[in-house]
């Protein structure tokens, strides 16, 4: 009767065991059958395009006639003999070092003003975060031209005023300038993040400050930005990798030229201009690989750097 | 000398008042509980002394002077917050500190009282962490040494042990008797839900219903002396039995009835009422006691008995259906549908008039 007993058992677990292989092995299929599209899509989308264009990096490929492999070239060309590249370079980098603190700290300070939930802060937020859903756009490059061309807004504003009137975005001193200034002006990304984070905070935390005697600024020094500082962080990358990208305002502003003398030549831009106006596509795909490691280089030091001032709170 | 004095204080938010009419002095060094159901508005009091929450109408007074408007950091107040409120990427000392450098107070006196702080709540070897390594009870013990180290004349404690377990929340409670003593010039305004930490800790209880007090009084005063029916309820558990009664007032006296049975419980005088109520009589129900069918005041059937070892607790159900709760010393062999005869003290009786106000004894 035991020993019943004890096969009983013994073949019911082994039931139980067969039912739990049947049905994982159902599960592995189900998540196989869902996943296929994505997997297809990483592969033929991404994962091809980027090595195709990682080996095209390495030929001359003017897209009519079949690549040539020229070996390390390209980026010998790139790093030491192309002073318009270097250019499109330092305009880049420039472009990103001054708009993407600006914007996160417009976007910070903006946050922390519209943190209470009253009626108008709500109807603030949406306002500010406006430019950002248009900002990326052709009409809006179309737009900048409009306020800060010779007989712009701007302009007339001016010379409303007495001062004396340049055209901004074709005085070379002054046209990257307009497009960093519409870049800190697309703050409402960063904005909402950083809404999100300042609603994080916990009231008694506010409070106890305020018992404490912080004054607001100090409150916001010592408080509201350590604990705010993954977010910073956050967004300082994000915007980073956007900004590296930039092409359309440059493109619009300038009439696809990057000019008045290359003051407007984006790195993205000249690798545009070089891949399908110049028909240069294997040397705009290793200056593409070279922006890669540029962004990437960018971020691990951002984070690198993170652990000396961002607060995790766990 | 009155550290706080809160004259008609009143608040409201849009139409709803929260708090009415509120007078209430507190003496320098006292411990005072404020205690009420969820919602009675205790902790809005409290903010409210604190400075976290305005005052719309009547008036506070710290140390005597019109305080209304007074910045919370200029009110000598330190406030322990319920959730802590510690700053997260500070350490512990930074968070001892934070007050003080804010108050530019030298290096030396920020170290001197800092370690004064910790040394007073064992917090020493847990000075250069982080308030995420620290177990609920330290971080309590840093909410308070936050307080501490601000040399506050007032502390002001926000239900500061409802987010710890039972077993810390007792170790904390003693801490918080023990640095009551020690700090016996600091006057200290704690919020609680929880009867037994206000029995415990308080000089003197406030019992808040519904944005009112209800009785202010010693804890003793409360459980023996409720004023009404709400604090008689509210003190004391299980909470006091009432049950209906027909009061009837002659010549300053009042007859109690229950059932058409005159109940012999002289001593409760007519408080100048007169004619006939239908009022309750309340009986606590520890004191309770087994008595003899002829001699019990009481008697109804068991439903329901709860062992808990050093008592026993039995729900009943008196004849005329009012539900009863008795509790007996130590374990009784008590058994569902046991009918049990129960007799109380007459000076152990309270009773209530229709509003509900205690009848004063002779």
């Amino acid at each position: 009767m035991a020993q019943d007993t004890v096969e009983a058992v013994i073949t019911g677990k082994q039931a139980t065991r067969d039912a739990t292989a049947a049905s994982r092995r159902g599960e592995a299929w189900a998540a196989l059958v869902f996943l296929t599209p994505w997997i297809l899509g990483i592969v033929l989308l991404t994962a091809l395009p980027m090595i195709g264009s990682f080996v095209l990096s390495f030929s001359n490929y003017d897209l009519l006639s079949a690549p040539r492999w020229v070996g390390t070239a390209n980026y010998e060309r790139l790093l030491f003999s192309d002073p318009r590249y270097l250019k499109s370079l330092e305009v880049t980098t420039v472009y990103v070092l001054v708009s993407v603190p600006l914007a996160v700290a417009v976007a910070l300070i903006i946050a922390v003003t519209l943190s209470e939930a009253t009626r108008s802060a709500n109807f603030f937020r949406g306002v500010y975060y406006l430019p950002s859903l248009l900002g990326g756009s052709v009409a809006i490059g179309v737009l900048w031209r409009q306020i800060f061309g010779s007989s712009g807004l701007v302009n007339i504003s001016l010379s409303g005023l007495g001062f004396q009137t340049t055209s901004w975005i074709g005085d070379p001193r002054y046209a990257l300038w307009t497009l960093i200034i519409l870049n800190v002006w697309q703050f409402g990304a960063p904005m909402v993040i950083f809404l999100a984070g300042v609603r994080q905070i916990p009231k008694e935390v506010v409070e106890a400050t305020i018992m404490d005697g912080a004054n607001p600024v100090q409150r916001f020094f010592r408080i509201t930005l350590p604990l705010l500082s993954p977010l910073i962080l956050f967004n300082l990358v994000m915007q980073t990798i956007t900004a590296f990208q930039a092409f359309v305002p440059a493109y619009v502003v300038s009439d696809g030229s990057g000019g008045p003398i290359d003051s407007t030549l984006f790195y993205t831009l000249y690798l545009y201009l070089e891949g399908f106006r110049n028909f240069r596509m294997g040397y705009a795909m290793s200056m593409a690989w070279v922006l890669l490691v540029i962004i990437a280089v960018f971020t691990a030091l951002s984070f690198y750097a993170s652990r000396f001032w961002v607060h995790y709170e766990s | 000398m009155t550290a706080i004095s809160l004259r008609d204080v009143r608040k409201s938010y849009g139409g709803l008042e929260v708090i009415s009419d509120v007078d209430l002095d507190i003496e320098t060094g006292e411990f005072v509980v404020f205690v009420g159901p969820s919602g009675c508005g205790k902790s809005t009091l409290l903010r409210m002394i604190a400075g976290l929450e305005g005052i719309n109408a009547g008036e506070l007074l710290i140390d005597g002077k019109f305080a209304n408007d007074v910045p919370p950091a200029r009110r000598g107040i330190a406030m322990v917050f319920q959730s802590y409120a510690l700053y997260p990427h500070m350490n512990v000392f930074e968070n001892l500190a934070f007050s003080l450098k804010i108050a530019h107070v030298g290096k030396p006196e920020i170290e001197r009282r800092v370690q004064a702080a910790a040394d007073m709540l064992q917090l020493t070897p847990y000075l250069k962490r982080r308030p995420r390594q620290l177990s609920g009870g330290q971080r309590q013990r840093v909410a308070i040494g936050r307080a501490i180290v601000r040399e506050a004349k007032v502390f002001l404690f926000d239900e500061p042990l409802s987010n710890l377990d039972a077993a810390l929340r007792v170790a904390t409670r003693i801490e918080i008797a023990r640095l009551k003593e020690r700090l016996a010039d600091t006057t200290m305004v704690y919020v609680t839900h929880d009867q037994v930490e206000a029995m415990t800790l308080a000089d003197r209880i406030v019992v808040l219903n519904a944005g009112r007090i209800e009785q202010v009084g010693r804890p003793v005063d409360l459980y023996d002396n409720p004023r009404n029916l709400f604090v008689a309820g509210f003190i004391g558990s299980p909470a006091m039995n009432f049950l209906p009664a027909t009061l009837t007032f002659e010549n300053g006296s009042t007859r109690i009835e229950r059932n058409g049975k005159p109940l012999v419980t002289t001593g409760f005088t007519s408080g100048g009422r007169a004619g006939v109520q239908n009022g309750t009589l309340g009986v606590r129900p520890e004191h309770l006691d087994l008595a003899s069918p002829e001699a019990a005041l009481f008697s109804g059937t068991v439903d329901l008995v709860e062992h808990l070892g050093e008592v026993t607790i039995a729900y009943m159900r008196l004849d005329d259906g009012t539900p009863m709760l008795a509790k007996f010393d130590r374990t009784r062999e008590l058994e569902k549908g046991e009918i049990l005869h129960l007799k109380a003290e007459p000076s152990d009786l309270h009773c209530f008039d229709a509003d509900g106000m205690a009848l004063p004894r002779r």
